[in-house]
């Protein structure tokens, strides 16, 4: 297999959306797909499809396809999914009781092994098995394991006072639910931001754009993302040259 | 503006982080900036932010950068702010409240109109001052009030019979929270799947990435000085 290499953030965010598809159609007992097949499911354009998975040396056979459960392993492993991660939760509210209860973080490959509030009435007390501690208790946690992960989900006024204190305690890496900036792009800490509203302002952006131009986003998604990229590069060479 | 613009959707949904950083911003007293410094706060290079604000007509000047509040407006009209919209939420459990207690759907343009749940013991409750119905009242409930949008924050297991119904009830948009893949068929309803699973998998990427190329530099100062570095531990 060549060197596993994905160039681009985008590249990289693709990969989950393939994944659930190919892990649905795998339990579906479907054994190959076309990129053709696959980007009608997914609204991506094959050629777009193509090049993702050649990126990672998975190359599909003409007029055959792809074999899904292969392509199922190869993208789990270039998303590191098989290696087994630490997290805490920070933040016992109803957000982060949803995530506690309801999502499967077995499954990523990830082991939720605690979960902090400031809450005296929460301390000692476990949710879904989790047992709650208090900040220090925390703090003296992060010092002494390795924790690789913190999921914080805590209110939005506290967050950034939050990430702070759990940088200091030697967290690297936040997953980040506040709706807030946690940290700037120049302290050393990866920060995922699931911000709700980027997900809503994009929906409703798609909600005018139909109402206007009956223009449905799988096609936008398709062929304009082709073109975008195409002219993104040209620009990029271009810039290149220039500074040569 | 032109009049229908056509933009990608990758940059789509990088307006919104663009939005966030400008009304900061502009907050701070900040009246314009260059695509350079907007990258550099935002980890985008200067060349696809030029790219990205020339989709709708708005170009930076050289050496003046760009007009942080016309920017805005810009950036507001693309993502349909200017109007408002209804919606209703359905599934008053732990990420239902979550939503309605603390997520600022004005600062988006909508308004959360009501609030479903089947649980007897939720129905006629008070959540942030929105009273839960009971979603035996759903069809009536669409077919008057016609709401732009659903947000859909029900168990996985019922997520995709409930969405099934509200497409058969006419809902045009769905907000869909279940970690299960929802489809609008040949419908055409929008559905925009908030998947956390994605977003937690991307990071857990950067993480081994991360690991990996400090385990790389390690060996190399290992196979120069003969030696582990100072700080040889490994988060």
């Amino acid at each position: 297999m060549a060197e596993k290499r994905i160039a681009s953030d985008n590249g990289i965010r693709r990969l989950p959306r393939y994944l659930r598809i190919l892990e649905q159609m795998d339990e579906q007992g479907v054994e190959r797909i076309s990129s053709a097949e696959l980007g009608r499911m997914i609204g991506f354009s094959a050629s777009q499809i193509r090049t993702d998975f050649n990126n990672f040396g998975s190359f599909g056979q003409q007029g055959y396809g792809y074999e899904v459960s292969s392509l199922c392993r190869e993208i789990r492993q270039v998303l590191g999914m098989d290696r087994g991660f630490r997290a805490i939760l920070v933040g016992v509210g109803n957000l982060g009781r949803a995530l506690i209860c309801n999502f499967d973080f077995c499954k990523l490959g990830l082991h939720l092994i605690a979960a902090v509030d400031v809450d005296p009435a929460l301390l000692g007390k476990e949710i879904h098995g989790l047992p709650v501690l208090s900040v220090d208790a925390a703090v003296e946690l992060i010092e002494k394991e390795r924790i690789d992960l913190a999921i914080l989900t805590v209110p939005k006024i506290v967050a950034r006072q939050a990430a702070d204190r759990l940088a200091a305690a030697g967290i690297r890496a936040i997953w980040n639910f506040t709706n807030t900036e946690v940290a700037d792009s120049a302290s050393g800490l990866l920060v995922e931001d699931m911000n709700f509203d980027d997900s809503l302002l994009t929906l409703m952006h798609y909600m005018k754009n139909c109402k206007e131009t009956e223009t449905r986003p799988k096609e936008m998604e398709g062929a304009h993302q082709r073109k975008a990229d195409a002219d993104a590069r040209k620009k990029h060479e271009k810039e290149c040259e220039n500074f040569r | 503006m032109k009049k229908n613009v056509k933009i990608s959707d990758n940059t789509i949904r990088r307006l919104p982080k663009y939005l966030r950083k400008l009304s900061n911003l502009q907050s701070d007293g900040v009246q314009r900036i260059s695509s350079f410094e907007l990258g550099n706060s935002l980890g985008n290079t200067p060349s696809q932010i030029r790219q990205d604000f020339s989709h709708f007509g708005n170009f930076g000047q050289q050496g003046y950068g760009y007009h942080v509040e016309n920017l805005q407006e810009s950036i507001r009209e693309i993502l349909g702010l200017d109007q408002q919209m209804s919606a209703i939420l359905l599934g008053v459990g732990n990420i239902g409240q979550a939503l309605m207690k603390n997520f600022d759907f004005t600062l988006c343009g909508v308004q959360l109109q009501a609030a479903f749940d089947i649980d007897p013991g939720k129905i006629g409750n008070t959540v942030n001052g929105l009273v839960v119905r009971d979603q035996a009242e759903l069809a009536a409930y669409l077919k008057n009030a016609k709401p732009d949008l659903a947000i859909l924050c029900v168990p996985s297991d019922v997520a995709v019979e409930l969405a099934g119904k509200l497409i058969a009830l006419g809902i045009e948009a769905i907000w869909n929270f279940t970690n299960t893949e929802i489809t609008a068929g040949d419908s055409e309803v929008l559905v925009e799947n908030l998947h956390f699973t994605d977003s937690l998998l991307t990071l857990r990427y950067y993480i081994a990435k991360r690991n990996e190329d400090r385990v790389k530099k390690e060996e190399k100062y290992l196979r120069s000085t003969g030696s582990r570095p100072k700080r040889p531990q490994l988060f």
